[in-house]
């Protein structure tokens, strides 16, 4: 491993980093919306259901002497469920517009530099999602078919397909990585999507790296359980302008608060 | 690349990394054990996505039917039950199932050839485990009972004597039992016959051999317990990818075995992986 800035690596290198450049708090309160609507649970073939909610966070400018953001520390709280503090990044956009719908691509994922090397590679997704944009209209279990993606082998031209429930409602999120083709583990660029129906609504794609999780869980009860965690050292340095996104795994639209610190990496 | 330091596994992270949660499904009521019965509560616990309990059952969905010839290590577990419990993740390898509705020979063995092997020492070796029943339709008017003839930790062929009986006349499906091994003997590598002498009237159960891979019990009800693999495994970060049949497909799914109470139970967990 190269000898690039690694404030993370322990406590005495944090705070001094932090009394020499600060650190970037961000808070937010979070409430899925529209918050009176439960998303829709997956059908069998799916993948594990999870919910966004429905904001980014963009990472802040930053000075010419730092390369750019990572995440310190990171502390949620919630009435129950997974939660995961992502590094989001759309890949492309599914519009149901009758038929298969119109895929308008935005981007591969990105080149950035990462914790700990020099130099800058792409950022390998830990979950691939599908991620309702616009309510969907009119779309019985509509297969979402991908005929066409990059894997993190760089492989294109690969294909996929899940089913998805009925006219999910927006914020209803699926994750596709079981459903990829052979032993791929991500997707890191889409080519083509089409859906097997529906009139109207939008769904995207999108990768993200899961920068800090944790879950928050109760016995039961309807208590909010606070819960902290480190970061993982397996962060991209984020730039500015690169989006932070909580992910839920649960389905049930309630409060949830999450905060983080974001470090600066020096060149 | 095989992971020798701290380094390499955090480079191999970036590249190699898989994250998969389990979003469980409440197991419901289950039996609790009696000393007939192995005198240890126990049962698994498996994803929602995908299981109708007790017939279809599933685990981590990225784990699930992952290729035995990838060697994809565990970095981190964080799980959460809604009760205290002794946990372990584990692989649940299907040996067959039992009808325990009439007496003899009741086990159907899976087409899968035991032993199942994985890499270690330099060769491919048969692995060993729990020889472990879970009833997935509840039994009834009597508590059945069998003997269990299997293939020991060393390979030897045992004709087993000790007894396991059924919990209770309705043993609820979901209960689980670790089915008894003659003295000295630790571990199986199959079960060849399961033999009922006394039969129940209804029910029948799953056959597994259960393979630890690490700790992950839940310490106080609704909180995150957290299992480092890089520590927590004591020597290396220990595998999770699925072993390999002798010849055929190998039904195998990444869950949780608790030993605790014989109340509804529910998984939540997150699992982090690295493919070397």
């Amino acid at each position: 491993m190269s000898a690039t800035d690694r404030p993370l690596d322990s406590l005495p290198e944090l705070m001094a980093r932090q009394a020499s450049a600060g650190f970037y708090p961000i808070g937010w309160n979070l409430r899925h919306t529209p918050s009176t609507t439960t998303n829709t649970a997956a059908v069998p073939a799916g993948g594990n259901v999870f919910m966004a909610l429905d904001r980014d966070r963009a990472a802040p400018p930053i000075g010419a002497a730092y390369r750019g953001w990572v995440v310190g520390a990171c502390r949620g709280m919630s009435a129950g469920g997974h939660l995961y503090l992502m590094a989001k990044f759309l890949i492309g956009t599914l519009n149901f517009t009758g038929g298969a719908g119109t895929y308008v691509p935005n981007a591969a994922m990105p080149n950035r530099y990462h914790y700990g090397r020099g130099l800058a590679e792409q950022v390998i997704p830990d979950f691939s999602f599908l991620r309702v944009a616009t309510t969907v209209v009119g779309a019985v279990t509509p297969t979402i078919t991908l005929p066409s993606y990059t894997n993190e082998k760089a492989q294109s031209g690969r294909a996929c397909s899940m089913q998805i429930p009925s006219n999910p409602v927006k914020g209803s999120v699926y994750a596709l990585d079981s459903n990829l083709q052979g032993d791929d583990r991500a997707i890191t660029d889409v080519a083509a999507m089409a859906t097997s129906g529906g009139s109207a609504g939008a769904i995207e794609v999108w990768g993200c790296k899961e920068i800090a999780y944790e879950i928050a869980s109760t016995s039961g009860g309807a208590g909010n359980t606070q819960a902290f965690q480190p970061a993982s050292l397996n962060q991209p340095i984020m730039q500015p302008g690169d989006l932070y996104h909580p992910i839920k795994g649960t389905i049930t639209s309630i409060g949830s608060f999450i905060q983080y610190d974001l470090v600066p990496i020096l060149l | 690349m095989t992971f020798a330091t701290f380094k390499d596994t955090v480079e191999g992270q970036r590249a190699g990394r898989i994250v998969d949660t389990m979003q469980g499904v409440a197991s419901g009521a289950t039996t609790a054990a009696v000393p007939a019965s192995g005198g240890v509560t126990t049962g698994l616990l498996f994803n929602n996505l995908g299981t109708t309990l007790y017939s279809t059952l599933k685990g981590f969905p990225k784990f699930s039917q992952m290729a035995a010839s990838r060697d994809v290590r565990l970095m981190s577990l964080r799980n959460a039950n809604t009760r205290e419990l002794s946990g372990w993740l584990c692989r649940a390898n299907l040996i067959g199932t039992l009808n325990p509705n009439a007496t003899g020979q009741r086990l159907t063995h899976v087409a899968t050839t035991y032993p199942l092997k994985r890499n270690r020492r330099g060769a491919a070796r048969p692995i060993r485990g729990i020889p472990y029943i879970l009833i997935t339709t509840t039994t009834s008017t009597t508590a059945f009972a069998l003997t269990m003839d299997y293939v020991n930790q060393d390979g030897t062929p045992v004709i087993g004597t000790k007894t396991y009986t059924a919990p209770a006349t309705n043993a609820a499906q979901g209960t689980g039992g670790w089915l008894p091994l003659e003295k000295g003997d630790v571990a199986i590598q199959d079960i060849t016959a399961l033999n009922v002498s006394v039969a129940a009237a209804a029910g029948a159960a799953n056959i597994y051999l259960m393979e630890p891979i690490i700790m992950a019990s839940s310490l106080l009800t609704g909180h995150t317990t957290e299992t480092d693999g890089l520590r927590g495994s004591r020597f290396v970060p220990p595998s999770v990818q699925p072993p390999a049949p002798t010849a055929g497909v190998l039904d195998s799914e990444l869950v949780f075995m608790y030993a605790g109470g014989g109340s509804t139970n529910t998984a939540l967990a997150t699992i982090e992986a690295v493919e070397q």
